[in-house]
């Protein structure tokens, strides 16, 4: 082994000891606060009612779209469900609606929202 | 001269594992995984083995970002947990016992991630005090029922890294980050930390998914 080697070896000795032995994880999808959001909705719900976390989420879609970054699995059907607290059924619908058309996997639970939706009209 | 390389060479790869301390660990077996190919994930909130009421949200609530940016679809935490209690399932350990069938006809999910909390939340010794997470997560395919992955996520947080002061000071210290420690709850930042080096383990983590960018699907 010569001295270039080991320097080799010592720093990928090093990377492995920063990087705790796992890659760190890219960015695809602009998060802005909702980790905090759910975090608030059950650790101190009285912060955060439905017309606040409408606010925070078309907030953190709409930085989405300045970054031209997606939003991430699960907010536009977070914010059709606060819409559909809130009684407002045509934008719950499209709040709905955006989210199956982002991610298929979603279909089956947001045909059964909507339909649940509708049944309570 | 080569009894000497060798001695090195061994003193690195021995630095590696004691350092990195999962070099040793052999790869996990992703044949179901990668048989089953889940594309979307559910996340059943989870089973709470601790005191700490707010555990199985807090975790709840670090989950997604890596799950889904390692390509798969999340189904949304927060509106899942109030669609099961609105369904008559009140708490996680009931929600935990829907059968994988109902789950996959209602919701469609490929997979659920089963979560059980083992240990949460501030420990206080005379010393000192730290934060703790550890949960063991399962994920399971809903067709099948057969086990695709598995891995604990652990951490731990000590605030009292340096003691200059002796007894007094250590107690000072001690009686100190247990105040402050109340009203800061490192919970949150330790369990995302957590997740995410549990997820993105090497050889150990999930394998991406579909919605993963095509760089980070060659493993």
């Amino acid at each position: 082994m010569n001295f270039k080697q080991a320097l080799f070896l010592f720093s990928v000795v090093s990377v492995l000891m920063l990087s705790g032995c796992a890659s760190a994880p890219k960015s695809t999808y602009y998060w802005g606060g909702y980790e905090k959001l759910i975090h608030d909705m059950y650790v101190d719900p009285g912060s955060i009612d439905p017309a606040i976390q409408i606010a925070q989420l078309t907030g953190d879609i709409q930085q989405a779209q300045n970054n031209s970054q997606p939003s991430p699995p699960g907010v536009h059907a977070h914010l059709g469900y606060m819409y559909s607290l809130q009684g407002n059924v045509e934008l719950s619908t499209a709040e709905f609606l955006e989210e199956k058309k982002l991610f298929p996997e979603s279909a089956s639970f947001i045909d059964g929202m909507l339909m649940r939706a509708k049944e309570h009209l | 001269m080569e009894a000497y390389k060798k001695l090195f060479s061994s003193i690195i790869v021995f630095l590696c594992i004691l350092v990195t301390g999962c070099a040793v660990s052999p790869p996990y077996n992703y044949t179901e995984l990668q048989k089953a190919k889940p594309r979307s994930i559910l996340v059943i909130p989870p089973q709470n083995n601790t005191v700490e009421v707010n555990a199985p949200y807090i975790f709840l609530s670090t989950i997604s970002m890596p799950l889904a940016e390692k390509g798969y679809y999340v189904y949304p935490v927060s509106v899942i947990d109030a669609f099961l209690k609105e369904n008559g399932l009140p708490t996680p350990a009931e929600m935990n016992s829907v059968p994988l069938d109902k789950i996959r006809e209602v919701i469609g999910a490929d997979a659920v991630l089963y979560v059980s909390i083992n240990d949460w939340g501030q420990k206080y010794s005379v010393l000192s005090s730290e934060t703790v997470v550890n949960a063991t997560m399962r994920l399971v395919d809903t067709r099948t029922g057969v086990l695709l992955w598995d891995a604990k996520a652990s951490g731990t947080y000590n605030p009292n890294s340096n003691n200059g002061g002796g007894l007094i000071g250590v107690l000072v210290g001690a009686v100190v980050n247990q105040i402050a420690g109340s009203v800061i709850d490192h919970t949150p930042e330790l369990s995302s930390a957590a997740n995410i080096a549990a997820i993105y383990a090497a050889k150990q983590g999930l394998l991406a998914g579909p919605y993963a960018p095509v760089s980070s699907t060659v493993q």
